[in-house]
């Protein structure tokens, strides 16, 4: 995508401020045996204090060993056109937390919230790609694999989730092969990516690294996903903050590309501006869109394809304040180019998911995207030759270049455009229309299913950590 | 002369000047001012202010920090020289730190300043402390409350083995358990048997008086 003049400069900023930083002080690998092997490839290693620090000419090899045509596929094979070329909308995810679908009680989410926010999110039809969007706390400490699983089965859309420790890319792989019918066909069509946040500055867990390195084994694409919080583990300006972003993933695709050339990357940002009178992250702020909207810049300037964090809110219901901070964290990711628009379903600061805000955020991504058409140009004789047919006071509405035309218009699913005598009548919350919504989606979506045989395999590899674990029918 | 010097180092807490406050805490040393009188006629009505601005909205958390580090800078040249049996009033003593598998800090760091300017004293242990080492912090300062972070969703785990082990060392009694981190609630604070949780660091001092059932 071609940058703007503005997101040009920022991006060459930003880019030689973070080399800078990298070629200096460098990032932190607290790793003996892989600290050992960047060495051997022309890494800059203190064995001392674990900081590694880039030479450029390793920075030109690996961006040279960058794959730019990375592409993403459902279920089925079939390429997410969207990808790459306008922005694809993602399920948040994974709080532990869940706005009861019934009782609207705030509780701890389960294995049945992942079975089905997947299957709302496969229903939907603005969202793009999906995640498990909340954590199974009650399948313990192999929820990661259950929710793999859950999200296999239930959507045959792009899918994007992480295992909690190395020990376990293995079994989520051979889950994501089994599908595909065989690592080769999954690596042809890749249907999942996977995500790992580094500490920032210039920190990864040794947990996340390894995962990261098991995943490009078997050539798995991997976002680099920064979550920096400006005035507290970034600087306080904007400008401040995306060098940090920057550098922080900057260096891992010069790991990952020098390690494994050819790994596909995605270049990710849920990063924020902390809320000082509270050291709370403020994620629905004006900040939020603008600061990750820097990450879809970078990740243009690389070539590469972004997953960037909007469509956010601090609210804990439906909401004015959830309305305003849904748009205001979404639009600068659309300005800006990113390709993947993170966040649906969440509130409470990505603290908690909501089933009636999803719904919602389905209508908002709708009418954003008809916003995002702009006024089109084309040629105009057609309306023109009406105009001077019908002027003056002439009615366009039984003219056949309105019946074919007016339907461009969007049409809301779940907003009301009633008079009021007719919403009173109706005596329907926002709350409650989205509830109903949700119900129906559940009631009546099966998503497609996998082969019999495939369903088994999957539970097999689970079983391997969960003695007992099986689908629901 | 003396009062002008306490007035210099109040100052300092309340536009949060922490080199400024360590020079004048040695220039109040070298004029031989009595150092638990500079702590209790500058220090401490130095971060009262800085509380009430925050409280007020005049101040934000950074004005907050860098106050209660200009009353640390200062505490640090006083409190040793503090002589015989002086000793400052503290509120109660606070064991604080991230869990295992853990690495974040900063959410922790900010509640052991609050904490700090509150008058309580505080060990921080660090991030990814293993609940072993917690309870032997405990035990070694004799530890009023202990503070557990955890900032992932995975680590939130930690928070419920090191209750579990505060029960089976006898010690659950005699420290209160106080929890937080982004993923973490109230609710799951009872659920695994802590005896309090702060949503953010203002809310955690509040808690922390609740538990010493001190007045706030």
């Amino acid at each position: 995508m071609t940058l703007t003049i503005h997101a040009q400069s920022i991006a060459d900023l930003v880019h030689e401020q973070s080399v800078d930083i990298l070629i200096d002080v460098g990032f932190c690998v607290p790793d003996h045996e892989l600290l050992t092997r960047l060495e051997r490839e022309g890494f800059l290693v203190n064995h001392e204090n674990q900081m590694v620090r880039l030479s450029p000419e390793l920075l030109d090899q690996a961006l040279k060993n960058l794959p730019k045509d990375f592409k993403f596929f459902t279920r089925d094979g079939e390429l997410l056109t969207k990808f790459g070329q306008e922005a694809c909308f993602m399920g948040a995810g994974t709080p532990v937390n869940v706005f009861d679908l019934h009782t609207g009680e705030h509780r701890s989410s389960t294995r049945a919230d992942v079975r089905q926010i997947v299957t709302i999110q496969d229903a939907l039809s603005q969202v793009d790609i999906v995640r498990p969007t909340v954590t199974a706390t009650d399948q313990g400490e192999f929820s990661d694999l259950v929710e793999i699983a859950e999200l296999i089965r239930n959507t045959t859309k792009p899918i994007v989730h992480r295992t909690l420790s190395p020990d376990r890319v293995d079994a989520a792989a051979e889950m994501l092969f089994a599908v595909a019918g065989g690592e080769k066909e999954f690596r042809t069509k890749p249907n999942f990516a996977t995500l790992y946040c580094p500490i920032s500055p210039g920190y990864f867990t040794p947990e996340n690294i390894h995962c990261m390195l098991k995943w490009a084994e078997y050539g798995v694409p991997i976002t680099l996903l920064s979550m920096a919080m400006g005035g507290a583990s970034a600087p306080a300006t904007l400008l401040g903050e995306l060098i940090v972003i920057n550098a922080d993933i900057l260096a891992w695709i010069v790991v990952l590309q020098i390690l494994f050339p050819g790994t596909p990357l995605l270049y990710g940002s849920v990063s924020a501006v902390l809320d000082m009178k509270t050291g709370l992250l403020a994620l629905g702020a004006p900040e939020r869109g603008m600061i990750n909207s820097g990450a879809a810049i970078m990740a243009n300037y690389y070539d590469m394809r972004s997953m960037c964090g909007g469509l956010s809110s601090d609210a804990k219901e439906l909401d004015a304040q959830a309305g305003f901070e849904k748009v205001v964290t979404a639009i600068p990711l659309l300005k800006e180019g990113a390709s993947i628009i993170y966040g649906a379903g969440a509130t409470d600061a990505g603290n908690t998911i909501s089933y009636q805000q999803l719904i919602f955020d389905n209508e908002i991504i709708a009418g954003i995207r008809r916003m995002w058409e702009g006024i089109t140009i084309h040629d105009p004789s057609e309306e023109v030759e009406l105009i001077k047919k019908l002027t003056p006071r002439g009615n366009f509405m039984a003219e056949d270049h309105t019946r074919k035309n007016y339907r461009r218009h969007w049409y809301p699913e779940i907003i009301s455009r009633d008079t009021y005598d007719t919403w009173k009548e109706k005596g329907e919350s926002l709350d409650q229309t989205c509830n109903q919504k949700a119900n129906e989606i559940l009631d009546s979506h099966r998503p497609a299913r996998l082969p019999y045989k495939v369903e088994e395999e999957l539970e097999r590899i689970v079983r391997n950590y969960i003695p007992d674990f099986e689908f629901e029918n | 002369m003396s009062e002008e010097l306490y007035k210099r180092l109040m100052e300092t807490v309340v536009i949060g000047e922490p080199e400024d406050a360590e020079q004048i805490a040695k220039e109040a040393l070298e004029a031989k001012l009595d150092p638990l009188t500079c702590i209790n006629k500058a220090l401490m009505p130095g971060i009262q202010k800085v509380g009430e601005l925050f409280s007020t909205g005049e101040y934000y958390l950074p004005e907050l920090i860098i106050g209660a580090d200009a009353m640390k800078a200062a505490l640090e040249i006083l409190e040793p020289a503090l002589i015989g049996g002086q000793k400052r009033d503290v509120v109660g003593m606070v064991i604080l730190g991230t869990v295992e598998g853990d690495l974040h800090e900063i959410g922790k760091t900010l509640v052991g300043t609050m904490l700090t300017a509150n008058g309580f004293k505080v060990v921080d242990i660090g991030s990814n402390q293993s609940v072993e080492a917690f309870v032997k912090a405990i035990e070694e300062h004799g530890a009023d409350i202990v503070g557990a972070s955890a900032l992932l969703t995975t680590t939130m785990l930690q928070q419920k083995k090191l209750v579990e082990a505060l029960e089976s060392a006898g010690l659950k009694k005699k420290v209160k358990i106080m929890v937080g981190g982004a993923p973490v609630t109230d609710r799951y604070a009872q659920e695994i048997g802590a005896d309090g949780y702060a949503e953010d660091a203002i809310s955690a001092v509040d808690i922390a008086f609740r538990l010493m059932d001190a007045p706030v």
